[in-house]
């Protein structure tokens, strides 16, 4: 386990010390502001434009607080990619892979420790948007299990990415490639719920919905916390991961 | 077989084979490098010596056969021969966004090495990086580069290190000061080296392995691979006339197979059959013959004769 965090150590500073992740996390940050003030002034507008006793049918958590974290989730399909695009790819481009395979290390520990540190720095991309659920609360409409919910499925959703880029990446020594196939993976996994909306199959569309992971999400930001979604995070992350220590391994086939 | 009584070999192939879909990158393979030798790994562009490099490193597992490193198996033990080799393969794997020092400490800490600071310290007294160990490895020129590179190879103090083309594309001066670098771990290490440059090989290394194709063409210290593919020495003679008499007295020596007459008329070139070094006997024959002896030099089979003559065997037979 040690080399895991040495190497999750190097990928973190590396991180850190890249100017476009932090340029990145600013574009991502105003993106999020600016879809927050949006929906807060759409809201606004809807209610001045109804009549008074009809203004309790709009629901403030359903118009802005889901819709704000929909739109971030969405978001995250395009800056997660440029995020993992690196990871294997570079280190194949470069030859540095030769380092970390010359050395006393498996190339699960290759990949869970590029795994943990790009996951850990992609959360950072989330700590602007606590600004939401503070200027929430202070506006008097508090959901704290609806809040935690969001928070939880996005940190979920943000380490899904982050392993399918990272097997998108071991696939390639090109970095714009994987970039591409990364948004392509996460893009499949919205498209299948897309697809499950207009199936009428009953059985086809649950199980569409089951294997997309915006249908867990959506269960998420609901406040509900069940056996089934964990199970499929973690079932995805492990084969994402998986398949990224198997194209490692295909070096010796 | 190599000429020493060491059998504790540092490395050991044996039938070793990697096949790779349509092509067998490495056929059978089967040689032995004694402890404490610099071993010099020679061949053509694609004959296999990274392959084999990297098999024996552990990075890629054989297709069958098998090579110890210091007795260890690299596929039943990869770990352990991880710590029993240090590689700098051909382009020196170094993160240019990283100091030399951080990147030396990243690798100590990879190799799991017990004090980091102590083998930062040895390996860039010995590599001679301290005045450059805070700057980016991307600003370093590329003798420092491969020079971290080597550091890099050095710094969990391998018993055997393996240097692929360490001196390709360096300046002369750098060239100069690695193979002295080289020349020193052979006090503490068996050294695996590979290059192009066959005049160097012949200055640093003991021993040598050719491979062509794949396939094993020589192997052994360097006077027996050249005694084996040219089979004897060479004197080159300059006497002021050499009479057909005098000729067929010199061809009748027991240790002369041949006289070759060359473009000038005073310079012979006499094949010898023998390894041992006759020209006092041969001199004192020659003046009994009344020739006028100008200059004799013993000019022997040069290394790249050898390789050339041994590769383009194995390409056009």
């Amino acid at each position: 386990m040690n080399a895991v965090w040495v190497l999750a150590g190097r990928e973190l500073s590396m991180q850190w010390r890249s100017p476009m992740a932090w340029t990145l996390i600013g574009i991502f940050s105003l993106l999020c502001g600016w879809t927050f003030f949006n929906l807060l002034v759409g809201y606004v507008d809807n209610i001045q434009a109804i009549p008074a006793d009809m203004q309790s049918q709009i629901s403030f958590l359903e118009e802005v607080v889901l819709r704000l974290y929909g739109n971030i989730n969405f978001f995250l399909l395009f800056f997660i990619p440029p995020m993992t695009m690196r990871l294997l790819a570079e280190e194949k481009k470069q030859g540095t892979i030769d380092l970390l395979w010359a050395a006393p290390v498996s190339d699960i520990q290759i990949v869970l420790g590029k795994f943990l540190a790009t996951w850990a720095f992609t959360l950072v991309l989330l700590i602007p948007t606590l600004l939401f659920p503070i200027v929430l609360f202070w506006a008097g409409v508090p959901d704290q299990k609806v809040l935690l919910g969001c928070y939880l499925g996005l940190a979920l959703n943000t380490a899904c990415y982050v392993a399918v880029g990272l097997l998108a990446s071991s696939l390639t020594d090109n970095q714009v490639i994987a970039a591409l196939l990364g948004f392509m993976f996460i893009m499949f996994t919205w498209l299948l719920s897309w697809i499950a909306q207009g199936t009428d199959n009953f059985m086809v569309a649950e199980t569409l919905r089951w294997l997309s992971v915006t249908g867990h999400f959506e269960t998420l930001v609901k406040g509900i916390l069940s056996t089934s979604d964990f199970t499929y995070y973690l079932a995805f992350i492990f084969l994402s991961l998986s398949a990224s220590v198997k194209v490692l391994e295909s070096r010796n086939w | 077989m190599l000429g020493y009584s060491n059998h504790s070999w540092a490395i050991e192939a044996k039938s070793l084979r990697k096949d790779y879909p349509g092509l067998v990158a490495v056929k059978e393979l089967n040689f032995q490098v004694p402890q404490g030798v610099i071993h010099g790994f020679l061949g053509p562009n694609g004959a296999g010596k990274s392959t084999t490099i990297r098999m024996m490193s552990g990075l890629l597992r054989p297709s069958s056969g098998n090579v110890l490193m210091c007795g260890v198996d690299p596929v039943l033990s990869p770990n352990e021969v991880k710590s029993l080799v240090g590689l700098l393969p051909e382009n020196p794997p170094l993160y240019r966004d990283m100091t030399v020092k951080e990147f030396l400490f990243f690798t100590a800490r990879l190799h799991q090495v017990k004090n980091p600071e102590q083998a930062f310290e040895r390996v860039v007294d010995m590599v001679k990086i301290q005045h450059v160990a805070h700057r980016l490895i991307g600003n370093l020129s590329k003798g420092y580069r491969q020079r971290v590179g080597i550091a890099q190879a050095l710094i969990h103090d391998p018993r055997l290190v393996i240097l692929d083309e360490p001196t390709a594309g360096l300046d002369p001066e750098s060239v100069v000061e690695i193979r002295g670098l080289i020349k020193s771990l052979k006090a503490s290490k068996t050294v695996l080296f590979s290059s192009h440059l066959l005049h160097e090989v012949e200055e640093v290394c003991d021993s040598i392995t050719i491979i062509s194709q794949g396939e094993l063409l020589a192997h052994g210290t360097l006077a027996e691979v050249r005694e084996r593919f040219s089979g004897k020495n060479i004197l080159d003679v300059n006497l002021v006339s050499l009479p057909s008499v005098a000729a067929d007295a010199l061809k009748n020596l027991p240790y002369i197979s041949a006289i070759e007459t060359t473009a000038d008329q005073h310079h012979f070139r006499l094949h010898l059959n023998t390894q041992e070094d006759v020209r006092p006997e041969l001199v004192r024959a020659m003046v009994k013959l009344n020739l006028d002896v100008r200059g004799l030099q013993m000019t022997g089979s040069q290394l790249e004769q050898v390789f050339l003559a041994v590769t383009k065997h194995k390409e056009h037979p």
